[in-house]
């Protein structure tokens, strides 16, 4: 025997468990590469792990995402103001559009209600009324459709905005804090716009006004729904001015601020609740 | 009942607001959000059988009085001015300040506050109060309530 050949035979000997684990092996790993590239077989292993990773993802996902989801919503929002007003402008548009229309639809009612009386004797009336004053009937029954209304009426001392009475038709917000707000109101428009001895005399909002009437105590504060028109303003200005000289002539000599709320309170009512 | 208006006056951040919020709403949030301009709240204070509705104007904190706009502090019937125990630079200017409000409203009762109490120790308190050239009348923690009552309720009874 060569001195080869013992070589190999003791290599042989020496490395036989190592060989025959290297062949266990190799064909271990074709089977496993067998697997992984039959789909079906590989789908088997996966899909219950999947399934399970899922189930724990949904069930976590509010508890891990939602504040980077929120977080990122509200950077696109912040980056993307000009796209998000382009995308809700018709929306809005729309809606206003619908609002007009509806209010549209229930002032044309109202009119047509109004003609329906076409041949009342107050249609009739109106109508001679207006051949000799010039106004148009149109305006007069649009004006009669959404009449305004005093809503509510507080005496407020000037610069204190304490309130020294008032009258509502309906249950309002507390009155004391309205009194206090209108009268910062009032501080701040004259600090920041009037010159000297001007006053706000005139707040708009909607379909709502508040008229301000200033005297040297007290001022007026009326809250008006509906259209008020020139000549109801101008008529309330009369009264306003009517009211003031009565409560100024009560409370001569004793001053406006000791005057008990009730007290005034019952004289706004009857006054106010009659126009 | 008789309505009262109490100003609310001092440098910003001092904690004008808070006051007002833990004496009205029995509340306090260390968030801190400027005032703009003027916010009004009320509470009717029982003073020996007597209901003394206070209307309290918190008047947005400037680093001057006379920034403050003068009409807002009109027909006031007390002012509660307030600086921060633990800024000097609240109290520093404080008799300037006041000598301002009582040109303004003279005759009017003003309490002088500082506030942040619990932030301090009692000496340190005691040092800057030491410190700041007028009478303090009281110091307030919005923060833990301590003497806010008092205040307001001393304010009230100042009016019977």
């Amino acid at each position: 025997m060569g001195s080869q050949e013992a070589f190999e035979q003791l290599q042989a000997l020496i490395l036989e468990k190592d060989r025959a684990q290297i062949d266990g092996l190799s064909s271990e790993l074709e089977k496993l590469w067998l697997e992984l590239s039959d789909q079906h077989k590989l789908k088997a292993h996966v899909d219950p792990i999947l399934s399970e990773h899922t189930r724990q993802l949904q069930q976590k996902f509010p508890d891990l995402f939602a504040p980077f989801i929120a977080n990122a919503i509200k950077n696109s929002m912040h980056e993307a103001q000009d796209e998000m007003i382009d995308a809700l402008y018709p929306i809005t548009g729309k809606l206003v559009k619908r609002y007009v229309t509806k209010e549209l639809a229930l002032l044309s009612e109202r009119i047509d209600a109004q003609l329906d009386r076409t041949f009342s004797p107050e249609l009739w009336w109106q109508y001679i009324k207006s051949l000799f004053t010039g106004k148009k009937t149109g305006s007069a029954l649009v004006a009669n459709s959404n009449k305004p209304v005093i809503e509510q009426v507080f005496i407020i001392e000037q610069h204190s905005g304490i309130l020294l009475g008032s009258y509502a038709k309906n249950d309002t917000f507390d009155q004391d804090m309205i009194a206090g707000m209108l009268t910062a109101i009032k501080s701040f428009a004259k600090d920041t716009f009037a010159k000297e001895q001007e006053e706000l005399e005139l707040i708009e909002y909607g379909t709502a006004s508040i008229v301000l009437k200033n005297l040297r105590t007290f001022y007026i504060s009326v809250v008006i729904s509906g259209v008020a028109n020139k000549q109801f303003l101008s008529d309330l200005d009369d009264n306003l001015w009517d009211f003031a000289q009565k409560i100024t002539s009560i409370n001569r000599g004793e001053g406006a601020t000791s005057q008990s709320q009730e007290k005034f309170t019952r004289q706004i009512e009857n006054y106010f609740k009659e126009l | 009942m008789l309505s009262k208006k109490v100003i609310l006056l001092g440098k910003y951040g001092v904690g004008k607001t808070s006051l007002i919020r833990q004496y009205v709403y029995q509340k306090f949030s260390e968030q801190y959000l400027t005032t703009i301009g003027v916010k009004i709240d009320k509470k009717e204070v029982q003073v020996q059988e007597k209901s003394v509705n206070l209307l309290i104007w918190d008047i947005a904190g400037e680093d001057s009085q006379t920034k403050v706009p003068p009409t807002y502090k009109l027909g006031a019937h007390a002012v509660v001015y307030v600086f921060d125990l633990t800024r000097p630079a609240t109290y520093e200017s404080i008799t300037k300040e006041l000598k301002q409000i009582s040109l303004e409203l003279p005759a009017i009762p003003v309490w002088l506050v500082g506030n942040k109490s619990d932030l301090l120790r009692n000496n340190e308190i005691d040092e800057i109060i030491a410190k700041v050239s007028t009478k303090v009348h009281f110091t307030t923690s919005a923060k833990t309530a301590d003497q806010v009552e008092d205040l307001f309720f001393k304010v009230a009874k100042h009016f019977v």
